[in-house]
């Protein structure tokens, strides 16, 4: 957003007209909407919108939102009545390329889930860059984006891994490169647990390859060695570090002090992006409390979904939302974190995660359920919570996503 | 449809059937009616001019002078072999998702080769299992069936090879069993340049899985260590060799040029071998040298895939033309590109063969004169009068095209 055009949207808000009454627009136009949201609680965090109003969707695209839009100028008109209306979710660390490795089908959870855009956090290598796009991006009725493994899995374990990593940095940065309308930028694991000794050394080649090629990293963190602070020191603005909650050596919180280490504030203050990355076991309530206590709220919620953690502790992103919610969040700020948080790292997608006139006809109908929950979480940690998020509807690319029978 | 409806047709259908049988209500031509050409399949010692039927997807007539009208789609094979479906035994088609980054698309050079089916050799390891059926099985027009790799690829070079290998052992065995439709059998690729000091520690892994799950095993064989010997000794009736005519240092010969007593131990108790042309692994004087003694593949494939499919192995009907070359009668070369290998695959009752009844995967292939060089994985050509050229591929009772 450029300075003018922010200043243009606060005025307009200031001046309590971000929504517009539909009768300004009558008459305008004769075909119905494709699909007609009324009566339900609009909230979009991009812009601080909230408000009860109707959305209207056509060809794909956010067509109207307003107040009154009378129901027989929609053809497919749901009511929303008790629920809030937000953009469709976006999870920035999925597993999403099926029967590879441990992917899952993105589909039939997006269906159910409100996830409209799913960002596959590096399934894939550069060699397998094709396939994802035809199988799984093309396939899905969702949208699917991915990070780029930053080197192929190998057969040989006699290689010499550095060597063997540095001979494939071209061939990921170019297929990076010739694919920015799905890639989103290169994924490496760091972890003594994920590469031995050579992760330091990787995410070292890892800074240069995306240096050279303008892409983003995300990077996973797990056992030390390294050390947090020396992961911090090679990430740079717009990088994301993926699994901030989690109980492991390589976190954020000092285990001993459970203080924020200094490497990553001041990561932060440069703008390196936080993510949740839930994960099989990366999630840990007492992590996050930790952090949240400190004023450390996550950039994004995201689920590291696959199929180890879908039927649990994961499920899908509605869950993970539930627990930042129980940890103290409120509703506004997860959805922020879950909506055009994530979205931003879509770069091609510009007006991804907001429910702008011309965005994308993402939609999701969520509500917050009283009663009482069970919440697990990495390390089989159990609560009770007092409400839960639940998706009633996903609307992606202006259309109902449904699990096929 | 309701119960009442059903009864309804069945009923009209039985009143019609005493007028006229009821085949004769539908169109009851053949979808394709292949004429005038030479069918030839030596798998059951057939070779006859005859005319060819195929309707739903199987092989409804094989008649002397079936008249045109009775096709829909009327092939003139004059001049053409028709022969069955070629079945290439070693192939990398897992294209797109393929973690090695070998495998290329089936069906476009299956239009263009006559193979009907493709077997691919361990392009994917069990946790790929699932988008090998989504993506490639059921995304194919030609059949597809594979072996799985023995071990997935790994991406910490930290852990412990025996271990990783060993922990995937049982995932990868319940795997194959649970595909079994599609799943042959274990690849593993047998040697020092393939998995370093490993091999010969993994091939054992192998040999202890495919007796738990009762699988075959296929291995690939290249440089030493290990030793012939000591491969030939974990191979067991059924399984496998592929890269039989390879010049290198695991191979059939020894520095004599004689075949291996191992070899011909391991043959003589059952187990298979297997061109797999590919970029490395076909050579021409070792070929000779092995057919000179009578030792013929039991199999000839391709070994196809992204660093061969640009030549020196190009498709099968180039491989079958150096066999050829080498001296090999073209029955001798079909039984082995056809019956042989579809026999290995033993999935699709009466597939590798032209019968009525069987299933319609058909290969029409002429054998073109001219001038043709052909070349082997060391880049040693070779001039040729003859060559092997494939002009339609039918499968499941379909022309098989390219994709647009």
């Amino acid at each position: 957003m450029t300075r003018r055009s922010l200043l243009q949207t606060l005025s307009i808000a200031a001046a309590g007209h971000a929504v517009p009454h539909a009768s300004a627009q009558r008459g305008r136009r004769r075909r119905p909407y494709d699909i007609l949201i009324k009566n339900g609680e609009v909230r979009d965090p991009s812009r601080d919108l909230k408000a009860r109003a109707d959305v209207a969707i056509h060809d794909g695209k956010i067509a109207e939102v307003a107040f009154d839009i009378p129901a027989e100028r929609g053809r497919d008109v749901v009511d929303a009545k008790g629920l809030y209306v937000t953009p469709g979710l976006v999870d920035l660390h999925t597993h999403c390329v099926f029967g590879v490795r441990s992917g899952i089908e993105a589909d039939p959870i997006a269906a159910r889930s409100g996830t409209s855009t799913w960002i596959d956090a590096g399934t894939f290598a550069y060699n397998q860059v094709e396939g994802f796009r035809r199988h799984i991006v093309e396939r899905n009725k969702c949208r699917v984006f991915g990070f780029v493994y930053l080197y192929p899995a190998s057969r040989n374990p006699d290689i010499d891994p550095v060597k063997y990593v540095n001979d494939v940095m071209e061939r990921t940065g170019r297929a990076a490169a010739a694919n920015r309308d799905i890639i989103l930028g290169v994924k490496f694991q760091v972890g003594s647990n994920m590469n031995g000794r050579h992760s330091l050394e990787f995410l070292k080649i890892a800074r240069g390859l995306c240096d050279e090629y303008d892409l983003r990293l995300l990077s996973h963190i797990s056992l030390a060695p390294p050390e947090t602070n020396e992961v911090m020191e090679l990430m740079k603005p717009g990088d994301v570090i993926t699994h901030c909650f989690n109980e492991h050596t390589l976190g954020i919180v000092d285990r001993d002090t459970g203080k924020l280490k200094p490497s990553v504030k001041e990561a932060r203050l440069r703008g390196v992006l936080f993510d949740v990355g839930h994960g099989s076991g990366s999630f840990n309530f007492k992590s996050a409390r930790q952090a949240l206590d400190q004023g450390f709220l996550p950039d994004s919620i995201s689920t590291d979904i696959y199929s180890a953690n879908v039927n649990g502790p994961v499920f899908d992103l509605p869950t993970t939302m539930s627990k930042l919610l129980y940890l103290g969040m409120s509703f506004d700020e997860v959805l922020n974190c879950s909506t055009v948080n994530p979205a931003r790292v879509v770069t091609p997608l510009p007006k991804l995660g907001t429910l702008r006139v011309g965005a994308p006809g993402d939609v999701a109908l969520l509500s917050v359920d009283d009663g009482e929950f069970e919440l697990v979480d990495a390390q089989r940690n159990k609560v009770t919570a007092k409400q839960r998020i639940v998706s009633h509807l996903t609307i992606c690319k202006g259309k109902r996503l449904v699990v096929a029978v | 449809m309701t119960r009442r409806q059903w009864l309804q047709i069945s009923g009209m259908a039985a009143l019609a059937s005493a007028a006229q049988p009821l085949w004769a209500q539908a169109d009851s031509r053949f979808d394709i009616l292949i004429k005038n050409g030479e069918v030839r399949d030596p798998g059951r010692g057939f070779h006859r001019k005859v005319d060819v039927g195929i309707k739903d997807g199987k092989i409804a007539a094989i008649e002397a002078s079936i008249p045109a009208d009775r096709g829909i789609d009327v092939v003139d094979a004059n001049g053409l072999y028709v022969t069955p479906g070629l079945v290439d035994l070693h192939s990398h088609v897992y294209h797109g998702l393929d973690s090695n980054g070998y495998s290329i698309e089936a069906d476009p050079l299956a239009a263009t080769s006559g193979v009907t089916t493709w077997v691919d050799a361990g392009s994917f390891a069990y946790n790929q299992a699932g988008a090998f059926r989504k993506f490639t099985v059921n995304g194919s027009q030609s059949r597809i069936f594979g072996y799985v790799y023995l071990y997935p690829v790994t991406r910490n070079p930290d852990e412990d090879p025996v271990r990783h290998v060993r922990r995937n052992m049982s995932r990868t065995g319940e795997t194959a069993v649970a595909n079994r439709d599609i799943i042959l059998g274990i690849k593993l690729q047998v040697g020092s340049n393939m998995n370093g000091r490993w091999s010969l520690e993994f091939l054992k892994i192998a040999r202890e899985l495919c007796d738990t799950y009762d699988l075959p095993l296929m291995a690939h064989v290249s440089s030493a260590p290990p030793e012939t010997d000591q491969v030939m000794a974990y191979l067991k009736p059924g399984d496998v060799l592929t890269h039989c005519f390879n010049t290198h240092s695991i191979g059939i010969l020894d520095d004599t040029g004689k075949i291996k007593s191992s070899v011909t131990d391991a043959r003589a108790r059952g187990v298979l071998f297997d061109v797999g042309h590919g970029a490395g692994s076909f050579n021409f004087e070792i070929a000779r040298k092995a057919l000179d003694q009578r030792f013929l593949p039991d199999t000839i494939s391709t070994d196809v895939y992204t660093a061969s499919i640009n030549g020196p192995v190009y498709d099968m009907p180039t491989t079958l033309t150096k066999m050829q070359h080498l001296g090999m009668s073209l029955d001798d070369i079909l039984v082995r590109s056809t019956s042989n290998p579809a026999n290995i695959v033993n999935r699709v009752p009466g597939m590798g063969s032209l019968t009525v009844g069987g299933p319609a995967d058909i290969a029409l292939l002429e054998i073109e004169d001219g001038s043709f060089q052909l070349v082997d994985s060391q880049r040693n050509t070779a001039t040729v009068r003859k060559r092997i050229v494939s002009r339609l591929t039918i499968c499941r009772g379909r022309r098989v095209v390219a994709p647009v």
